[in-house]
């Protein structure tokens, strides 16, 4: 990466120059959005080809002083900007579910030349919020449950597109995990669930060398976080050492000028309403200092000034789109759908037997990519499952029902070879919230949290059920963007493969996998409880929330409950024999390796985990947590020994008697093996 | 598989679509592109057809999908029933030419009824009737319209598969590129060099257009050739005196040896067992089995229907 902290900071000299040789008005006009409301309104709702950031939107720039704007495109699917041409990638909660981080990193380079082409410079679209409860109508915008995986992912996603001399924005910073209560709630935990469950992946994404980070809507302790002295000055850019700006969330993600501005708030996004002239009259009233104006005008500088110094290549619309890019796409679905249960080898499905497909459930024909919030890509196309599967297989006959007359349903299941429930939810069920009323969203969709049931709907429980036991060969397809309940349903069903939104070739990659073209490798980035009272509760709409240490796999673990799919867990279409564990420490690392060998009949691919356990801490801590993991790819009867390693910093716990992350000095439990569940791994210790 | 005769649909130029009101004597086993709504004006029709045959009464409204086979047949009393024959392409999917819709719409049946009930479609299809006669340019819009919201309605309220095809094969279903086949075929079967003319006039290759019939109509080229050679023979052994080797010349047989193979192969009788005694056919070759009714008794019973 070109645009290092290092890189970055030699521009400072240069944008401290610019930042003496501007007014005060112009100062403050580099911190604030140039879109109006009603500029972005009429994007959204007069021109029904246009939508919410068809264009990349700017903020700044000084034309006198050669500062270029900041140019905003949203994502995480892809890049949010124009319609019918950019590459809709799966959405993050299905590439986390891959745990493939150089792929990560290649989809960031994709999206970052893509926005580059878009003539955008910034790319909002590294979001690595820790759903609390899997609840949470935006969990599909991030990578799972579990803090040090999300930093992985992140901070891989924020390399690729920084390596293409883009910004990225790390956001939402922070505790942002609610949706319909976003602009209202305040959270509120203890030091150390705030230090070693919410922040470390956001720490990570710095550390990493992340150069924007977006605050989010909801509050922190009674305090907008977009306003929060303690989370912008003090954490993020004092014992951090952030390098970069912060942007608001958009519109009301700031709602007071000298609270802001004093809170470390660097730009107000996407429109100025509370910055600006309102900005400029608080310094001279002597609310703000003007050094406060300074900061964040050479940050802003600064960093523009670096990546567009570096960005040299012209890059042009050809790539939006591109070949290329939609084969990642494409690799990217097939390496993160994972399958969770396969009774009787039922999957794959043999092409040559499977001669009359039927596909049930009202997903089965849409163009399901996730939601229609700020994070919809348009792309030119999107394959559906049903069109998948009879690509996949031209010559069967594929025959699609959306299932609303069982009586029908079962008569065409009981005719057919193979039948593929497809399942879950749309930006109706989850997504970005707006309003109630369709009518009232921009979005055009309900979306929010779910905050009725973490399961299927009524009708399409009843239709597995019922139609389920008539075939044999029947799988169940769940799109969605974090868990299902699969409980009532799951023994009705012999094949369940969670597809998550899989992006603009999901059909395709669905249908591979059905069919055996391509071995599942996805592994769940969250757990499958047995009960949803298992999780953390949330009460979805209101003002204040509680968040407790625990929460997902630690919380079940923890509390000795068994999960119905633990976290990390996927099937494949071969089999894994691990041995000769072995475990260890160095200076600064500690260390697990394995030997892996493919035991089945397939090219296969694991992902194997490393997780450390604390059962000998004097403090309250996780059972065990992941710190590690690494994809390994292996043809039939191959062996490889697989070495994972992890900072022994990202051991610590946050001491809140020192303030401090210590290193507790006592003996380990570490793991290797191919989910978070006891006899998937094999378990030593170390101790430190 | 039984080879089933085909009928080509003649569309006014007006509109994707045909509509009339026939009494029907009986119409063999066969098949067409269009999706074929009819509705039962007066007694009785039997009809023959997927799931299982029934006996449609005044008041009764059935949906033939496209290329689905069947066969009418009268019953005992006279009937009238009103046809409303829809073009396959008023049925696509703008974004994926790979998909056919296949509508369950019959009121004779219990198991899969349209979730407003079969009463605003029998309502529908009789104004589709009434609004066809007129000739100005109301009923030219009014019709149009019509005609969209009987399918706008079939979408929304009828149950239906899709039939799904692959993207990337080469028998793509191709509506017009299927139609302009079979026409060229129906019109030009007698000539000599009439394939080597298709291939030339539609730009595709003898293989194509091979696996494009077989594959969306599921007859051979040559199939389909004889097909349209003895439909054409049909109505001039029974209504004209022409000698068989005129005929078989006219039709493009050939031979009449050939003439004579075929026939008995494809009817069963050969053409002069045709001509003695035969099946009954109707003097118009273009509607088959359709017989004459009063103008001014459809009418009456359309508006009964509105």
């Amino acid at each position: 990466m070109k645009c290092t902290k290092k890189y970055r900071l030699a521009y400072t000299e240069q944008a401290q120059r610019i930042v003496s040789s501007l007014s005060l008005e112009e100062k403050v006009s580099l911190m604030g959005g140039n879109v109006s409301l009603q500029e972005m309104l009429a994007d959204m709702t007069a021109d029904a080809n246009k939508h919410y950031n068809y264009i990349p939107y700017p903020a700044g720039g000084v034309k006198k002083a050669d500062v270029p704007p900041m140019l905003f495109c949203d994502g995480p699917r892809g890049v949010v900007c124009g319609n019918g041409k950019s590459t809709c990638f799966p959405v993050s909660m299905l590439r986390g579910a891959s745990f493939d981080t150089k792929l990560e990193e290649k989809i960031g380079h994709a999206i970052g030349r893509e926005v580059r082409a878009f003539g955008g410079n910034l790319f909002a679209g590294v979001c690595i919020n820790l759903p609390y409860n899997p609840g949470w109508g935006r969990s599909q915008e991030t990578y799972g449950e579990e803090s040090f995986h999300l930093g992985e992912m992140g901070s891989s996603l924020m390399r690729g597109v920084q390596e293409e001399d883009v910004i990225a924005c790390i956001k939402h910073y922070a505790f942002n995990q609610m949706e319909i209560s976003r602009f209202k709630v305040s959270v509120d935990c203890d030091k150390r669930t705030e230090r070693e469950v919410f922040l470390p992946h956001f720490k990570r994404c710095i550390d990493e060398g992340a150069a924007s980070v977006m605050s989010s809507y909801n509050l922190y302790k009674g305090t907008q976080c977009g306003h929060h002295n303690y989370l912008l000055n003090e954490v993020l850019k004092g014992e951090w050492d952030f390098d970069g700006f912060v942007m608001s969330d958009f519109i009301w993600g700031v709602k007071d000028t000298v609270e802001a501005a004093n809170g470390g708030q660097d730009m107000e996004m996407c429109c100025t309403q509370f910055f600006g002239e309102k900005l400029v009259d608080s310094v001279r009233a002597g609310k703000v200092p003007e050094s406060r104006i300074d900061d964040a005008a050479t940050r802003i500088i600064r960093t523009l000034l670096a990546f567009e110094d570096s960005y040299n290549e012209k890059i042009d619309e050809s790539v939006i789109g591109c070949k290329d890019h939609i084969a990642l796409a494409l690799q990217s679905a097939r390496e993160g759908i994972t399958l969770i249960k396969n009774e009787n080898n039922v999957l794959p499905l043999d092409k040559g037997n499977v001669k009359r497909v039927v596909v049930l459930g009202k997903l089965g024909e849409k163009e399901v990519i996730g939601d229609h919030g700020s994070s919809q890509v348009h792309p030119a196309y999107i394959v559906t499952p049903v069109q998948g599967i009879a690509n996949v297989n031209p010559k069967a006959e594929v025959v699609y029902y959306n299932g609303e007359n069982i009586a029908h349903a079962k008569k065409l299941a009981a005719d057919a070879d193979a039948v593929v429930f497809v399942v879950g939810y749309d930006h109706d069920d989850e997504g970005e919230y707006i309003s109630e009323d369709q009518n009232d969203a921009y979005t055009g969709a309900i979306g929010g949290d779910r905050k009725n049931s973490l399961g299927l709907h009524a009708d399409e429980i009843t239709l597995i059920k019922e139609v389920g036991p008539v075939n044999q060969n029947s799988i169940a397809v769940l799109i969605g963007g974090n868990m299902i309940m699969i409980e009532e349903w799951k023994d009705d069903v012999s094949a369940i493969l969670m597809a998550y939104y899989a992006g603009m070739e999901g059909g395709t990659a669905i249908a591979e996998i059905l069919f055996g073209d391509v071995n599942p490798s996805g592994k769940l980035p969250f757990v499958i409880p047995f009960k949803e009272s298992d999780l953390p509760q949330v009460d979805w709409d209101t003002q204040s929330q509680w968040y407790d240490y625990y929460h997902g796999y630690t919380k079940l673990e923890k509390e000795g409950v068994k999960p119905s799919v633990p976290y990390g867990f996927g099937l494949s279409y071969t089999s894994f024999a691990l041995g000769n564990a072995s475990f260890g420490t160095t200076k600064d690392t500690v260390t697990a390796s394995c030997s892996i060998t493919n035991t089945g009949g397939v090219n296969g691919t694991q992902v194997l985990q490393m997780y450390v356990g604390f059962k000998n801490s004097s403090v309250d801590r996780p059972v065990k947590i992941l710190r590690g993991f690494e994809r390994v790819s292996l043809r039939p009867g191959e062996s490889k020994v697989v070495t994972i390693d992890c900072p022994i910093e990202q051991l610590c716990w946050y001491n809140t008697d020192t303030e401090k992350m210590e290193i507790e000095h006592m003996e380990y439990e570490i793991y290797i093996g191919t989910s978070s569940a006891n006899e998937d791994l094999l378990s030593g210790t170390f101790i430190l | 598989m039984r080879s089933y005769i085909f009928e080509a649909i003649e569309h006014g130029k007006k509109y994707p679509a045909k509509v009339f009101v026939t009494s029907i004597e009986h119409s063999s086993f066969h098949w067409h592109y269009e999706y074929e709504l009819i509705l039962v004006l007066k007694g009785t029709l039997s009809v023959n057809a997927s799931p299982k045959p029934a006996v449609l009464q005044a008041g009764d409204i059935i949906l033939f999908n496209s290329k689905a086979i069947h066969e009418l047949q009268r019953t005992q009393e006279d009937n009238l029933c009103l046809f409303i024959q829809m073009n396959q392409c008023l049925f696509s999917d703008f974004k994926d030419m790979n998909k056919t819709y296949h509508f369950y719409l019959n009121s004779k049946t219990d198991d899969l009824q349209p979730k407003n009930g079969y009463r605003s479609f029998i309502q529908l299809a009789a104004n589709i009737g009434i609004e066809f006669q007129r000739s100005d340019i109301v009923g030219y819009y009014r019709m149009k319209s019509l005609l969209y919201e009987l399918i706008a309605d079939l979408f929304e309220y009828v149950p239906y598969e899709i039939h799904q095809k692959a993207a990337t094969s080469k028998e793509n279903e191709n509506p017009v590129l299927l139609m302009r086949i079979i026409e060229f075929i129906q019109e030009n079967f007698m000539k000599d060099n009439m394939l080597d003319e298709l291939y030339k006039e539609i730009g595709v290759s003898e293989k194509t257009v091979y696996r494009f019939l077989k594959c969306n109509v599921g007859v051979s080229t040559k199939e389909l050739i004889t097909a349209c050679k003895i439909e054409a023979a049909k109505p001039l052994l029974k209504f004209s005196d022409k000698s068989i080797n005129f005929i078989a010349d006219k039709c493009g047989f050939g031979s009449e040896n050939t003439f004579y193979r075929v026939f008995k192969k494809e009817v069963g009788v050969t053409p002069n067992e045709y001509r003695q005694n035969g099946t009954t056919l109707e003097k118009n070759p273009d509607v088959k089995g359709y017989l004459s009714f009063s103008q001014k008794e459809a009418a009456e019973l359309l508006n009964k229907y509105i």
